[in-house]
């Protein structure tokens, strides 16, 4: 048998140099002839990571898992050989760290090493790199709840502060008033409401007070805006995006307070073209306001929608203290829950009869508001104040109206007495009850509460 | 005789499945003899001779070679005794991968295992030449006639100078010149190499040329067992049909 | 009952046949002459109907892939699923598919023209086992040429699947290699290749137990050949389902 040896010889050659340059070109053949480096990395969940599996650096394919420890307690982490090309080496860093990703959305696991900085030093052999675990969608979820716990507390205290804002204006705007109306009903010309020295200091500092509103109010806005801001770049879900951008599209309302003002005021002050310049200020101030409020009122009203908030609004079962009825406020938790200091202003002793036969604050009473005053000192500048008016006459309109001019009574004479902040002060009018948690049932007279500030 | 006998059947049986090709056979054979098996088709000639080689092994009975039972002995004394046997099988048997010089070569390779390969090829040209194939050492089996292919058989029957050759049918389906070509072969080598010959044969006439003795197998048995002339005086019919001249 | 018993009577007798040669082909002496002979016939004889199919049948299935993901935009995938293709499960099948056919009808019918011919008594007649001779060496011989001529195939497809693509895109021959190993692993290579020594076993085993064992004239050797093929080619469907669990088992990554 004549054996062709040199067939044989190119057959069996050439098959063993087409399997080894397959060999070669295949995926991991670089690994098997360039030299390697070993890191580890700890993980606490391995997401299917497994022996084998590819390891990335920056995203240039580099290596693979070469072995997985198995942690030997729930609370250990799985410990991971990282089977790391030399060349590649330089890129991995002390800084460097390892997370799970997968290829595409159904594709395979493999581990990224994200390289370092340049400052720091090259990870060594045998480091172990951080892992950072990768984000499951609970956890984006709890994460978010954090997010959001923490919004609630910030939009709780800009509410807050808003809410004492907007009730300044209206303090502010119902001097205007006054005023305007004091015109109008022929209470002097306007020659004469001009050259009227006192007058003229009300418009005025109604008009300043009305600025420093406005200039707190758009402050309050900022801070608004930027929590809208921080928690929209929180990468949240498009769809809670959505949401919020809905609840802002429907939600056009004014605040109450602030459209009725400004209907108020354009009328008042429009036809007249009195006070000319008092008038051009105030209406320029009232717009800003407008403008300020309007915004605000958008944000806050898109938050009320926002369901995410929803839970914190109808906590507070309010949004302005102007749209509080007696009832509600008697019944409010958020009032109920203030630690609140509270000083009972008997009616008999702080109020008294003037000579037109009006109610005017007695100085027992003064007194008594001054010694309240006197226990908070300095703190009282941002001092949250509610001034519950109370009366226990038999018509219920008596009650009404005697309970209402009491707390402006008292307002008037805090904000005048001690140049408080009219924005600081509600007025909550009460007939003859007082909310269950003030430990009185009835009363007559008045009762400053100081509430507990916001933090 | 004080020598043995070259080969010896002490009541050979051998059965195919349910057909029975060999029944009792006994005979002896003395060395240098030459002995001519006739038959009709299917009586267990072939049997015979391959029971001879150890190809085949007796159901029953003993097959011995110069004293040796070859159905008993282990694989290397086969080897052994395989040495002296030439065989030559009905159609030639030649390796069709192999040339004619690679057909003979295989058995000294095979077989005798001392012999250098300057010695084989020495060996291969001289056998060819005897058998008049010197020219045709290279050639494929494919490419020679039957009767060159017959001879060819024969050359690596011989190429190992057996004591014993067997051949099976070595002139059937040839003219009848080559046929006596071959017949003559044969009597060179027993004449020359004092080679025990077996040949199993239809043909009658060159088995009255070739044989000293001649055994008639009739369906496994046998029948008649001696010199041409003493069996055409033999009282079997087939015996004496098969034997004499007329019965080709 | 007798069919059934017939049945089973000579998957012993093949699987016997099997570990025989398997056994055979440890217990010296080896015959190397010929074993070198069958490689040379089954390994170098084969290979030009290997490349040949393997060109061709790259090119067609590179033509296919093509149309089907052209209408996705993924044409850069077409290298890839040529060598995923081949690598994994083409290439192997379809050589030891080719070689049954031609390597087993030739084993097949060339052992029963032997036994017929009375070549295998004549190699019997020389003390020479012609079981190991004939038989073990083809089955061994098949084991180690099927992963040979498989690579082969792999490549001649490759090829085959560039030419197309380079006729239609006019890829790069570079950018061809790059995306074809891409995402081939060596698990992807090496087992796949390596199971084609099953399909040799088979190949050999099957066709050799036809044609050893059948004595039966011209028809037998007809018979021996037709019956190796088709049984080969069957068994060796059957074995691969089963050898792609085990690799499955084995480089469980590979499984998707």
């Amino acid at each position: 048998m004549k054996i062709n040896y040199a067939a044989i010889g190119v057959f069996v050659l050439s098959a063993v140099v087409l399997f080894s340059v397959g060999l070669f070109l295949i995926g991991n053949s670089h690994e098997a002839f360039s030299r390697h480096v070993d890191f580890f990395t700890e993980l606490t969940n391995t997401n299917g990571i497994s022996p084998g599996s590819k390891v990335k650096v920056s995203g240039f394919s580099a290596g693979q898992v070469s072995a997985i420890q198995i942690p030997d307690r729930p609370s250990g982490k799985f410990r991971l050989k990282l089977h790391v090309d030399d060349k590649l080496h330089k890129l991995v860093r002390e800084d460097s760290f390892v997370t799970v990703e997968s290829d595409g959305l159904v594709g395979d696991k493999f581990l990224l090493i994200h390289d370092g900085t340049d400052q720091a030093q090259q990870a060594p052999r045998g480091a172990t790199l951080r892992g950072q675990e990768p984000i499951e969608l609970s956890a984006v979820i709890a994460k978010m709840t954090g997010v959001m716990d923490q919004a609630n507390v910030t939009i709780g205290d800009i509410r807050t502060k808003a809410d004492g804002t907007l009730d300044a204006i209206s303090a502010t705007v119902n001097n205007a008033n006054g005023i305007v109306d004091g015109i109008r009903s022929g209470k002097g010309t306007v020659g004469m409401l001009l050259t009227d020295q006192q007058t003229s200091n009300s418009v005025k500092a109604a008009v300043g007070n009305a600025q420093q509103a406005t200039a707190n109010l758009d402050q309050v806005f900022v801070q608004a805006k930027q929590v809208m801001t921080d928690f929209q770049s929180r990468d949240l879900s498009q769809k809670a995006e959505d949401t919020l951008n809905n609840a802002k599209d429907a939600s056009r309302n004014l605040d109450q307070t602030s459209r009725q003002l400004n209907v108020a005021l354009n009328e008042a002050l429009g036809p007249d073209r009195a006070g000319d310049n008092a008038a051009e200020n105030i209406r320029e101030s009232l717009a800003n306001v407008n403008l300020a409020t309007a915004n605000m009122a958008e944000d806050t009203e898109a938050l009320k929608h926002e369901f995410f908030f929803r839970g914190f609004f109808k906590k507070r079962g309010f949004y302005s203290l102007q749209e509080l009825t007696p009832d509600q406020y008697r019944s409010n938790s958020y009032f109920e829950s203030q630690r609140s200091q509270r000083a009972w202003l008997n009616a008999t002793d702080a109020f008294a009869t003037d000579a037109k036969g009006n109610e005017v604050l007695s100085p027992a009473g003064e007194q008594q508001i001054d010694q309240l005053i006197g226990t908070i000192k300095n703190s009282v500048i941002d001092q949250p104040i509610i001034v519950e008016g109370y009366s226990n006459q038999a018509l219920a309109a008596d009650e009404m109206v005697a309970s209402r001019s009491r707390s402006i009574l008292v307002a008037h004479y805090l904000e005048e007495h001690f140049h408080l902040s009219a924005r600081n002060i509600g007025l909550m009018p009460l007939n003859a009850t007082a909310p269950a948690s003030s430990g009185k049932s009835s009363w007559d007279g008045a009762c400053v509460v100081l509430l507990a500030k916001v933090k | 005789m004080s020598d043995p006998p070259a080969i010896e059947f002490q009541h050979v049986s051998k059965t195919f499945g349910n057909r029975k090709v060999l029944v009792d056979v006994s005979f002896k054979l003395g060395k240098g003899e030459a002995l001519c098996i006739l038959g009709r088709s299917g009586t267990g000639k072939t049997v015979t001779l391959k029971l001879m080689d150890g190809l085949l092994k007796p159901d029953s009975g003993k097959v011995c070679i110069e004293s040796e039972d070859i159905a008993q002995v282990g694989e290397k004394d086969l080897s052994r005794v395989r040495r002296h046997i030439g065989f030559l099988f009905q159609s030639g048997a030649l390796f069709d991968s192999f040339t004619v010089g690679e057909n003979l070569a295989l058995p000294l390779h095979r077989l005798d295992k001392t012999k250098s390969s300057a010695e084989i090829q020495q060996a291969i040209e001289e056998t060819l030449k005897r058998v008049g194939l010197d020219h045709d050492k290279d050639k494929m089996p494919a490419e020679l006639s039957g009767g060159m292919s017959k001879r060819a058989g024969l050359a690596r029957a011989l190429v190992l100078n057996p004591t014993l050759l067997l051949a099976d049918e070595p002139t059937s389906g040839l003219d009848q010149i080559t046929a006596s070509e071959i017949d003559n072969l044969l009597i060179k080598v027993k004449k020359d190499l004092h080679t025990t010959l077996v040949i199993v044969t239809h043909d009658v006439r060159s088995a009255r040329r070739v044989a000293d003795h001649i055994a008639i197998l009739d369906q496994g048995r046998l029948v008649g067992f001696g010199t041409a002339s003493e069996l055409e005086k033999s009282d079997n019919e087939v015996v004496r049909q098969l034997v004499s001249e007329s019965c080709i | 009952m007798s069919m059934l018993r017939d049945f089973f009577t000579f998957i012993g007798k093949v699987s016997c046949f099997g570990v025989k040669a398997l056994v055979g082909a440890f217990q010296p002496p080896l015959e190397w002459e010929f074993f070198l002979g069958q490689i040379e016939e089954i390994g170098w004889r084969s290979l030009p109907l290997i490349l040949a199919a393997g060109f061709a049948l790259g090119v067609v299935m590179s033509m296919h892939t093509r149309g089907t993901l052209v209408q996705f935009g993924a044409e850069a995938m077409i290298p890839t699923l040529q060598s995923a293709a081949f690598f994994n499960e083409l290439g192997p099948l379809v050589t030891a598919l080719l070689v049954a056919g031609r390597v087993g009808a030739a084993i097949g019918a060339g052992l029963t023209n032997m036994r017929v011919t009375e070549q295998i008594d004549a190699i019997e007649s020389l003390s020479v086992d012609s079981f190991k001779m004939l038989v073990v060496t083809r089955i061994v011989a098949c084991i180690f040429v099927l992963p040979l001529l498989t690579v082969f195939m792999d490549f001649a497809s490759l090829a085959g699947g560039f030419f197309s693509e380079h006729a239609t895109s006019h890829i790069s021959l570079q950018l061809y290699m790059t995306s074809a190993f891409k995402t081939v692993e060596w698990a992807n290579f090496i087992p796949p290749t390596l199971k084609t020594s099953v399909f040799g076993l088979i190949i050999g085993t099957v066709s050799g137990y036809f044609g050893y064992t059948t004595n039966e004239g011209s028809q037998g050797v007809q018979r021996a050949a037709t019956n190796s093929v088709v049984l080969s080619s069957l068994l060796i469907i059957v074995v691969d389902v089963i050898l792609v669990k085990v690799i499955f088992f084995f480089f469980p990554g590979q499984a998707i």
